[in-house]
């Protein structure tokens, strides 16, 4: 290669880098002018809602809301779903009925409907997202057809979705759903029985007398009667406290004891008190905090002997609360570390577990002893 | 009616809604604000006689308003009302004893919510 090549070589590279800079300048300006485009037109979408829907709300004047909701299609659905989610989610009583009655009534809820079969997935799990927060046991169908979508967030999206209209027929369908996936969770199973609000307790415990008709398996753990009781325990459903006591008593899966336990004591189902107690021992730690939560609930003072033992347990969450279930029975901490019987053993991890659960609960107030 | 009524809510829709509702049942001296230091910042020279008070909200969150301004002899006579989406019996109570007037969780009824505000300011 002469010298003329090599300066052919050269200008050839620089203009093609100069291209190439050229490129990327342009590539950059569209996307920012697109974004802007996108960004303003979401500025006018959102003003023209704001403007339909405010009256709507404060005044009850629904005159405008129609007009602006005619005019939404697939192009700005996600922007419509945006805006709306806000006031879906923060809003309740007769407000949040008038602004569902108006997209109800509006062609706007046909599309929302549709789109929960579109090609485009983000439009799919918007639309199902939103027909959950507008609570319209119309849409049922799509959310059910949607249980059995390709994807695996729109199937949990249409999970979530029926649940929160509290659709309690379609029950059935979401749990044969749920069995269907690898990779639902305790919690996740919990959290949609959940979603269904107080109301699904009676059809809940129909199922935990039955629970052998329906499995939900993970680990060879029945996660459905975990949860189911779980739930219960959480609405306190104490029409179930005879069926759940049943089922603690022949049990032995950890996870199950575990929220029978939590579900007693939370119902305050006294005559488990003796095979609660007996988990306080147990070998799996989440079982033993369970028991001792329980123990609070009952206020079992006996037991204190038994809190005081667990102070010393190798596991932090169970002397934690261990330490809190003795304070709120007004325990004698004081006396306890002072006491000349515990001279000689170890007892750094109790001493550490009360002065953590004494400073966390301590307040001017307490000390001064209002 | 005269009161000035200061809601900090980082949400602008609702806060815009808030303000519309109070407005329609007679509140015009309202200010919104956005975030928390907004809100401590203006409270420096101007005290409200009411202050709506988003608990999750950027900058200072709405806790460290509310001690900030019950602890305070100047601002302590300012009546808080909470606004948050913890519904917690827990949450609820530690606003209480912070000194907090009253506490709506969301989601909320406006009606409900312009009705308490004019209960605590009669």
């Amino acid at each position: 290669m002469d010298s003329f090549d090599l300066i052919i070589f050269l200008i050839t590279v620089n203009i093609g880098f100069i291209f190439l800079v050229i490129i990327l300048f342009c590539y950059i300006i569209t996307g920012k002018i697109i974004s802007n485009y996108r960004d303003a037109r979401k500025k006018k979408l959102f003003g023209e809602l704001e403007d339909a829907f405010l009256p709507l709300i404060v005044s009850n004047d629904e005159s405008g809301v129609q007009k602006v909701l005619a005019n939404i299609g697939q192009k700005n659905l996600e922007n419509f779903i945006e805006f709306i989610s806000v006031y879906l989610s923060n809003i309740k009583g007769d407000d949040f009925d008038r602004i569902i009655n108006a997209v109800y009534k509006s062609p706007a809820f046909k599309i929302l409907c549709d789109s929960t079969t579109s090609g485009d997935l983000d439009t799919r799990l918007y639309s199902i997202y939103c027909l959950g927060l507008l609570k319209k046991p119309v849409c049922i169908d799509n959310l059910l057809n949607a249980l059995s979508d390709a994807n695996f967030f729109v199937r949990m999206a249409a999970v979530k979705a029926i649940a929160e209209i509290g659709c309690f027929s379609a029950l059935d369908q979401v749990l044969d759903a749920l069995s269907r996936e690898k990779l639902v969770t305790s919690y996740k199973l919990s959290e949609t029985l959940w979603s269904f609000g107080e109301e699904i307790c009676e059809p809940l415990l129909k199922i935990l007398k039955t629970r052998d008709g329906r499995i939900i398996k993970i680990h060879e753990e029945d996660l459905l009667t975990a949860s189911v009781i779980e739930i219960l325990g959480y609405f306190k459903y104490f029409d179930a406290s005879e069926e759940i006591h049943a089922v603690l008593k022949e049990t032995k899966i950890n996870l199950i004891i575990k929220n029978c336990i939590y579900s007693l004591g939370k119902m305050v189902y006294t005559d488990s008190l003796r095979d609660v107690e007996k988990y306080l021992d147990s070998r799996d730690p989440e079982v033993r905090v369970s028991a001792v939560k329980a123990i609070l609930e009952f206020r079992s003072v006996e037991k204190i002997d038994t809190l005081k033992y667990l102070l010393n347990d190798s596991d932090w969450n169970v002397r934690y609360n261990a330490a809190v279930a003795l304070y709120e029975m007004s325990f004698d901490f004081q006396g306890y570390m002072f006491s000349p019987e515990l001279a000689g053993q170890e007892m750094s991890r109790a001493y550490r577990t009360i002065v953590h659960v004494l400073t966390e609960k301590y307040t001017p107030e307490a000390e001064a002893g209002i | 009616m005269l009161k000035k009524v200061f809601i900090c809510e980082d949400e602008p829709a609702i806060a815009k809604l808030i303000k519309l509702r109070l407005n329609a049942d007679g509140f015009k001296d309202i200010t919104l604000f956005d975030n928390g230091e907004k809100l401590c910042e203006h409270i420096k020279n101007e005290m409200p006689d009411l202050l709506l008070l988003d608990v999750m909200i950027p900058g200072i969150d709405g806790m460290t308003i509310l001690k900030t301004l019950k602890g305070d002899d100047g601002s302590k006579h300012v009546k808080v009302i909470m606004l948050t989406a913890l519904s917690k019996e827990a949450d609820i109570v530690k606003c209480l004893d912070m000194g907090a007037d009253d506490y709506i969780t969301k989601p909320f009824s406006p009606a409900e919510l312009s009705s308490r505000v004019k209960k605590i300011l009669r």
